[in-house]
């Protein structure tokens, strides 16, 4: 009997996440950087359905949307991304964060220097949002304010309680409806709303996790901007390019600063 | 046993009666489970909310886990309760509580699926506008109603965009656009009517409008443009696109209305062809300029080392008349066909090849019937004067622009252009009773190359080389059948037949470095060049009788004139930019002289300081200037009526001006735009204060001519107060506009024999405008137009007062009355009276349009009624200081056209 609910319970998220209520979220995902003058401003999706979601940013492949959705050029904007040995930190895969609040999972890709990292979060984070009676309009969506604290921030999300869905950008989640902005209090990391689309129709890519070529753990995570630093280090010095050049690293405050 | 039964009973009874209650009034959590309605299985994940009756906000929340099951905290809640039940995919439930014993105990909550919702939360949340820095952007689908044609119609729906509809001259927050691109590439030069009135707005997917814009990548952040530009770009589908449209149009008179365009675009190459033929009136400087200013900006013209003085002498002469705004094509009778080809190359990375083709054939026929009245101080001068003109011009021109990087830090480019015009004039004139009949061949040949070089030492220093070398052949020929001399003040007129024939040649060559120190936050320029210039003119007149034979011959004074110009010149700039605010300071300082092969005729010193400032309060910017332009010349000879161009320059000089030409320029502006909410409101100021010595007319007097001089005695002082608001109305996609002008100006003219005179100018009145629609159903724009204008004339105790009401009121009504028709009539009315004469002049003209747009929308049908009214003439006047100008023209008649348009487009997607 149990197992019949189980396959019960199955069959009825697998339907859900294939059903027609996919959605898109555009945000304009900002990370102030130490050291830089530049605000880094980029384009950032959530692609959500009732059960699972999938935030992604810095896809390659995307630039031919970029174009006609920027300001600035494709060249302009391939340019920004450039890091200081010439290689684009973006990749086909991109960099963002799945989600599936049924299975209660967690996993996230992101890049540091050349080097892909795909971690499974070790718990699905569990946010406790404080809600306000404060409400503001996004495109005619009424939204309500609530505030939680993640890794070391402070942020206040705007909720749309008429999209029900506990998603939201990057690895916010948790509020009775769909967070359609946050930022942190010291206006470092900012998720703007850019725009919805609901229903969605034309998902190329499946809401599914990323696939995995090298695997890393949550650990390796945590340090992986020395690591990289040091192997970049490591090649840099190795080519001989650089003999009598001391390489320096400027520490970047991350998203997640307390884990 | 039975006493213990009955105790046990009622002990439970009584327990589960304690606990029950218990239950209810000591909940502080509320535990139920959700199920889907039709499978009875539980729905995870389905958020549970309580919801504040007043606020309709959300109080306290929870989801359900994989069972369905959810709890949820309601210890501090008030009465009555509201629970909301939600999940995407499901009809949301709300249950009302009155009080905490209604509350059942473990409910379970049944969700129906529900698609209704979807429809509730479909949002297209691309927001209309977005405004980053010196960009804005729009989503072109946010403002398109499938009324609009082409772009420049478009671009009158968007707020803070003018669009002057007979110039097609565009401006954005009261700035004006210099050039439109495609996808980042200019194809038009700055004549950008031809992508405006071209490009349909059914390919586009933004319009973005950048101010400051510096299209050379090595020149940003060191050089400062002051560019605006519109940026094009183009929905997904039509990046790599073919499209165009055919159409075919007769009409009856003999009318013809042909035209075929082609657009073919990609990242790399993009082609714009425009093909014209008609007879009803649309001539080819309508649609296209040709100009030498209108080729792609180079890197030498960020240098400018010249003084635009004429620009600031216009100024002084023009009284800023509202034009009235009669469209030059009714009174063509017209025969035009053109050829455009432009294009952008970008088939290599360090290669941008950028260029034009024309080729355009006007034939021009009009008549005119002129009454004048001269308003001279003491006495009223009448002519009447009847004008049949017949033009026949055959216009070439190619131009080529390209940029070769050689590396990152160097840049080579080259810009080459060349015209040839060639008209065939022959006018036939009365004035009063003497007729004249004017051949007046002309041709007119330009080259000009230009090679510039660009080198970064760093990111902060730049340096620019560039040379230029222009060479203009001008040669007319004017044959005067039988001459009146239109002479200033009309008391005696010469007639006799004269046959005239100059030759004008000019090169001009200039050299000039300029090295560009900078950084987003300071600008420091300078530049150091030479300029020469030499104009030859050989000018012969022959005189001959009334029987026509030949009196004499005679060669000009300006005969086989020489003029060498050399000019020395500096420019400093220096500018900075703080956070909200950006400052300038600018001299131009330089010396000219010129002299022909025998003695010196002019020599000039000028310094132009300039300084300004731009600061941002929020969504308000002000900005402010003072220049000052001092210029020291000197003559050793009196010289005659001498047309020195010089770099588009016409200085014409006549007696010496003995006094230093001073003149303080200020200039204020404030605008206010906020595009979210639709508004745009500006105020500028202009004063203009003058002292000197200055000639605005003057003639030579040689055997059967004579001399006029008319000198502007300073000081001379001018004000312009200009404000305007613009309202956007979101809901109902309406604009209005509201433009009010005030000015003042007064000067003193010596007219030679007639003494000092003085003028004072007032001139006030304003533009209503409202454009409207209803989503599409009904458009109307409606433009109201009313000036006053007082000119007083003051001469030794005499006083004379013009007083002159103008009102031009234009409407056009656009229905759609089904999705595939739509009606357009458009009037215009115009009413002048002035208190001298007591008959008003009244004017209008009206046409109705029907476009038929089958369902594939790819065919397209218009039917016009031209003239519907059918007037025969029209009467307009002009005024300015002297004059009073009653012009009557003859209009086309009334005639039908009938024009089919064929669009197509690779894309395979419907327009």
């Amino acid at each position: 009997m149990k197992n019949c609910v189980l396959i019960l319970l199955f069959l009825q998220s697998t339907t859900c996440a294939f059903s027609q209520n996919l959605g898109k979220v555009d945000y304009i995902l900002i990370e102030k950087k130490t050291g830089s003058k530049t605000i880094d401003s980029k384009k950032a999706t959530l692609f959500f359905s009732p059960d699972s979601s999938l935030f992604i940013h810095s896809l390659a492949k995307e630039f031919g949307e970029e174009d006609s959705y920027w300001p600035e050029s494709v060249e302009w904007f391939k340019k920004k991304n450039k890091d200081e040995m010439g290689a684009f930190i973006v990749d086909p895969v991109g960099q963002g964060v799945y989600k599936n609040f049924v299975k209660k999972k967690m996993q996230f890709r992101k890049l540091f220097l050349s080097e892909a990292y795909t971690v499974d979060e070790p718990s699905f984070p569990s946010l406790k949002w404080e809600i306000f009676a404060e409400t503001k309009n996004f495109n005619n969506i009424k939204c309500q304010k609530a505030v939680t604290k993640f890794r070391g921030r402070r942020y206040t999300a705007w909720f749309a309680p008429s999209i029900p869905i506990q998603d939201g950008p990057w690895k916010l989640s948790g509020c009775p409806g769909l967070i359609l902005e946050a930022y942190d209090d010291t206006d470092e990391v900012l998720f703007l709303f850019a725009g919805i689309e609901y229903p969605f129709q034309s998902l190329k890519k499946s809401i599914s996790p990323f696939s995995v070529v090298v695997k890393h753990t949550f650990e390796e995570f945590k340090v992986a901007p020395q690591i990289e630093f040091e192997k970049m280090k490591r090649r840099s010095l190795s080519s001989g390019s650089s003999s009598g050049v001391t390489i320096n690293r400027i520490v970047n405050k991350e998203v997640e600063i307390a884990f | 046993m039975t006493i213990f039964r009955y105790a046990q009973t009622i002990i439970y009874n009584l327990t589960f009666f304690f606990c029950a209650t218990q239950c209810v009034y000591s909940q502080s959590t509320l535990k139920g489970s959700v199920i889907d309605s039709s499978s009875q299985l539980p729905i995870s994940n389905a958020i549970i909310y309580t919801v504040d009756k007043d606020s309709n906000t959300i109080l306290s929340y929870n989801f359900c886990n994989t069972e369905g099951v959810f709890e949820i905290d309601i210890m501090l809640i008030k009465y009555p309760l509201i629970l909301k039940i939600n999940k995407l995919g499901y009809k949301s439930q709300l249950y009302f509580y009155e009080n905490r014993i209604k509350i059942p105990l473990n409910p379970i909550f049944q969700l129906m699926e529900d698609t209704i919702l979807i429809k509730e939360v479909m949002i297209l949340g691309r927001s209309k506008i977005k405004e980053k820095k010196d960009t804005t952007i729009f989503d072109v689908e946010q403002y398109r109603d499938s009324t609009e044609r082409n772009l420049e119609q478009l671009l009158g729906k968007i707020p803070g965009v003018e669009v002057d509809r007979h110039t097609g001259e565009i401006t954005f927050k009261g700035k004006q656009i210099k050039r439109i691109l495609v996808e980042g590439d200019d194809i038009s030069g700055s004549d950008y009517r031809i992508v405006s009135r071209t490009v349909d707005p059914a390919l586009l997917e933004t319009i973005q409008i950048i101010d400051k814009f510096e299209s050379n990548e090595l020149l940003k952040h060191t050089v400062s443009s002051d560019e605006q530009v519109i940026n094009i770009t183009l929905k997904k589908q039509f990046k790599f696109s073919t499209s165009g449209e055919i159409g075919v149009g007769f009409g009856t008179s003999n009318q013809h209305s042909h035209a075929a365009k082609l657009l073919s675009f990609s990242p790399n190459i993009k082609f714009l062809n425009n093909y014209e033929y008609n007879t009803i009136g649309i001539a080819s400087e309508n649609i296209l300029k040709n100009n030498l200013n209108l080729l792609p900006r180079t890197p030498n013209q960020s240098i400018n080392p010249l003084t635009s003085k004429s620009d600031i002498k216009r100024f002084f002469n023009d009284l800023n008349l509202n034009t009235l705004p009669i469209g030059s094509e009714l009174y063509y009778f017209n025969k035009t066909g053109l050829g455009v080809l432009n294009y952008s190359i970008k088939k290599m990375p360090q290669l941008k090849l950028t260029g034009s083709l024309s080729y355009s054939l006007d034939n021009i026929n009009s008549e005119q019937n002129q009454f004048s009245i001269y308003r001279l101080i003491d006495s009223i001068f009448r002519l009447k004067e009847f004008e049949k003109t017949t033009t026949t011009l055959h216009r070439f021109s190619t131009s080529l622009s390209a940029e070769y990087n050689l590396n990152k830090h160097s840049q080579i480019s080259y810009q080459g252009y060349y015209n040839n015009t060639t008209i065939n004039n022959s006018q036939q004139n009365q004035v009063n009773n003497f007729k004249t009949n004017i051949q007046q061949p002309f041709t007119n040949y330009i080259l000009k190359n230009e090679l510039n070089h660009i080198q970064k030492i760093n990111n902060r220093i730049t340096i620019i080389n560039s040379v230029l070398s222009l060479n203009q052949q001008i040669n007319e020929s004017i044959f005067i059948d039988e001459f009146s001399n239109r002479l200033w003040p009309f008391t005696q007129t010469n007639f006799g037949l004269i046959s005239q024939s100059a030759l004008s040649n000019r090169i001009d060559r200039q050299f000039s470095s300029s090295a560009y120190f900078g950084s987003d936050s300071m600008r420091l320029s300078c530049t150091l060049g030479f300029a020469y210039s030499n104009q030859k003119i050989a000018s012969r007149i022959l005189l001959y009788d009334k029987s026509h034979q030949l009196i004499t011959t005679k060669d000009t004074a300006i005969s086989n004139f020489a003029l060498i110009g050399n000019d020395f010149f500096s420019q400093f700039k220096w500018q900075k930019k703080w956070v909200n605010a950006d400052f300038f300071a600018e001299i131009r300082l330089g010396n000219f002289f010129s002299k022909n092969t025998n003695f010196l005729h002019f020599y000039q010193f000028y310094g132009l300081p300039q300084i300004g400032f731009s600061k941002k309060f929020g969504k308000a910017v002000m900005t402010s200037s003072y220049a000052y332009d001092l210029t020291l010349p000197k003559f050793n000879n009196i010289v005659e009526n001498i047309y020195f161009l010089k770099n588009y320059r016409n200085i014409e000089i006549g007696t010496p001006e003995q006094n230093p030409y001073r003149s303080h320029k200020f200039v204020f502006n404030y605008t206010k735009t906020n595009l979210a909410r639709g508004y745009n409101y500006f105020l500028n100021l202009t004063s203009n204060l003058s002292n000197g010595g200055y000639q605005t007319f003057t003639t030579i007097e040689n055997d059967f001519t004579n001399t006029t001089l008319l000198t502007n005695k300073y000081p001379n002082w001018r004000l312009f107060l200009n404000l305007g608001g613009d309202k956007f109305i979101d809901k109902l996609a309406s604009r209005v506009f509201i433009k009010p002008y005030l000015s003042f100006s007064n000067s003193q003219n010596n007219l030679s024999g007639y003494g000092q005179r003085t003028f004072n100018t007032f001139n006030y009145g304003g533009d209503i405008e409202i454009r409207s629609g209803f989503l599409g159903f009904f458009n109307f724009n409606v433009e109201l137009n009313t000036g006053y204008r007082k000119i007083i004339f003051k001469k030794e105790g005499i006083n004379s007062n013009l007083d002159l009401i103008t009102n031009n009121l234009f409407s056009s009504l656009s229905f759609k009355v089904t999705e595939g028709l739509r009606l357009e009539f458009q009037n215009e009315a115009i009413l002048i009276n002035d208190n001298q004469n007591s008959k008003a002049t009244t004017f209008g003209y009206s046409h109705l349009s029907f476009y038929l747009n089958p369902k594939n929308k790819k065919w397209d049908i218009m039917f016009k009624v031209h003239n519907l009214l059918n007037t025969k003439q029209w009467v307009y006047s002009q005024v300015n200081d002297l004059t009073f100008v009653e012009t009557t023209t003859s209009l086309i008649p009334r005639y039908l056209l009938i024009k089919f348009s064929y669009k197509f487009n690779s894309a395979k997607s419907n327009l």
